[in-house]
């Protein structure tokens, strides 16, 4: 299988090659699908998971040449899960099972982990060397996989979202993780807002009670021991977290979108998690 | 009676309104104005006629002479017509040549709530200061002080303009009523993190400054926890609450550096308060 993709790859004129994009089809398991595109070269490695946000689809993300490439540039598989509607009548646009105290069809947790345990066994990805990422809703599924269960990666890379009403009062275990937001957010603002739409009633959380809760998961102190400020992102490192955890905090001055180069931001933290500081 | 009030006030204001500042005794760097309860500066406009006051409280160690002689903070105030007042803080120990605000509160030490409340009459008495329109800022233990009067009294005065400066833990349940403040806070600060730290060996933390957002969010009857609306102002980034109760506004303006005043800071405040605080109020 990996010879029969290796031959594929060294062929192909494309820099990366899409396993299970929408040429080849979905990759599928029991409880859902998810695309995979791999590097040019691919002989197994690290793996990148990106969560889509509402209303989108793995399928999608795998064509989306920006997310894509800054992730097959490093050398890394993309593998982009799907979302489900939650109502199977009158489809609803897919999303994920955020714990907001509404009721989804799957258990996204469970899913999620799934999705990784196959891609590594189907495409040679290390299972200690995912960082699982995701914007917006996806970004909200991130922190929950983190908190639920912290072992599904190595590390946490959520932009744009974060944890829901209710707060979590506690997570199972220390993480390394990252997060970016805009500070002008609208759509899901640092402070978190109230979601009225057809019969569902739910609120976005604080980002801010959010890190406060991961500084005590992680045993970091409030104070962050790194800042770093550019033009177009200000960062705060928190860096006297417990052994094998780590926290950061991208913020950009914009709105609803990801933090500008934040795939190049969170795989230079993922392996310098991994492999040390150059 | 009421008539004749007025008009005892009026020639009060315009008897004190004919002398130029220096000319009322104090105030300046090596004369302050000496209160029951402690001393205080004060710098006014060339034309004597301020249109507004601000005090601004030193840091925790420093002084009310030397917020006086820094010449550009208290000029930033000046050139926009506005007298600036620099009261002192409590020694911290005898012979102490600094002092400290008891933003803490403290049974055991000086009520300074109530002594800038003092100082304002003051002030208002001897310069001919609209005792409506001042507001209260400060740095670093200044800036907690500024939150500690903010929460506890706010209508003591129009509104509060901390910077690096917030309230210590435990926090408050809440505050006693709509606040206008805009806090503003070095991204990078050490000293006093936006996300707070314990201090003297873990005897003393400061709290998080977006948690101390949210309660006086709660005591402005703000309709919403997410902001009404956003600024990038080069260098700021700002975040503002306006949908809330009637004297309660809140602004938050983080700045790229470190524990520090913001060059320019007194613009960013003036701004504000001139664009909020004093036209809500019709002043």
């Amino acid at each position: 299988m990996i010879r029969a993709i290796l031959a594929a790859a060294l062929l192909a004129p494309t820099p990366a090659l899409a396993v299970c994009g929408t040429d080849a089809g979905a990759c599928t398991i029991e409880t859902g699908e998810y695309h995979v595109v791999l590097p040019r070269g691919w002989e197994g490695g690290r793996a990148v998971v990106f969560l889509h946000g509402f209303g989108g689809s793995g399928a999608r993300e795998a064509q989306n040449e920006w997310l894509v490439g800054g992730v097959t540039a490093r050398g890394h598989a993309f593998v982009a899960p799907s979302g489900v509607p939650w109502r199977e009548a009158e489809p609803n646009p897919p999303d994920w099972a955020v714990r907001d105290t509404w009721t989804y069809p799957r258990d996204d947790v469970a899913f999620i982990r799934a999705v990784i345990d196959d891609a590594a066994e189907r495409f040679a990805i290390r299972r200690g060397e995912v960082l699982l990422t995701g914007f917006s809703r996806g970004g909200s599924m991130t922190w929950d996989i983190a908190c639920i269960a912290p072992d599904t990666a190595y590390a946490y890379a959520p932009a744009s979202g974060g944890f829901w009403r209710p707060h979590p009062e506690d997570c199972a275990g220390p993480v390394r993780l990252l997060h970016g937001h805009g500070f002008a957010d609208r759509t899901v603002p640092l402070e978190g807002r109230r979601i009225l739409w057809e019969e569902l009633d739910v609120t976005q959380g604080d980002i801010h009670e959010g890190l406060q809760l991961w500084r005590r998961v992680n045993g970091c102190g409030s104070r962050a021991g790194e800042h770093a400020i550019s033009a177009e992102t200000w960062t705060k490192v928190w860096t006297d977290c417990a052994e094998g955890a780590a926290l950061a905090l991208v913020l950009h001055p914009g709105g609803h979108g990801l933090p500008p180069g934040w795939m190049g931001t969170a795989i230079d933290w993922f392996e310098a998690l991994l492999d040390g500081p150059t | 009676m009421r008539r004749r009030r007025s008009c005892t006030l009026l020639s009060a204001v315009l008897a004190l309104a004919t002398f130029p500042a220096a000319a009322q005794g104090c105030g300046d760097a090596e004369t302050p104005c000496e209160i029951d309860g402690g001393h205080y500066h004060a710098a006014l406009p060339a034309d004597g006629a301020a249109r507004g006051a601000v005090l601004f409280l030193h840091g925790w160690g420093g002084t009310g002479r030397g917020v006086i002689r820094n010449g550009g903070l208290v000029s930033g105030f000046l050139e926009r017509g506005y007298a600036l007042i620099a009261p002192q803080g409590m020694p911290r120990r005898e012979g102490d040549t600094g002092g400290s605000w008891n933003s803490f509160a403290r049974e055991s030490r000086r009520d300074d709530v109530a002594f800038l409340d003092s100082v304002a009459a003051d002030a208002v008495a001897r310069f001919g200061l609209d005792r409506d329109n001042m507001a209260v800022t400060g740095f670093s233990g200044g800036g907690m002080m500024a939150w500690r009067v903010a929460c506890d009294a706010p209508a003591t005065f129009r509104a509060y303009g901390p910077i690096a400066g917030l309230l210590w833990r435990p926090l408050p349940e809440s505050c006693a009523g709509p606040i206008r403040m805009q806090h503003t806070h070095g991204w990078a600060d050490p000293v006093v993190p936006i996300e707070g730290r314990s201090v003297a060996g873990g005897r003393f933390t400061q709290g998080d400054l977006f948690r101390g957002l949210d309660i006086l969010r709660a005591a402005s009857g703000c309709v919403k926890d997410d902001p009404d609306s956003y600024d990038a102002a080069e260098p700021y980034l700002i975040r503002r609450w306006t949908s809330c109760a009637e004297g309660g506004e809140i602004e938050m303006a983080l700045h790229p550096g470190g524990h520090s005043i913001p060059p320019g800071w007194s613009t960013l405040f003036l701004d504000w308060y001139e664009a909020g605080a004093v036209s809500a109020g019709g002043l």
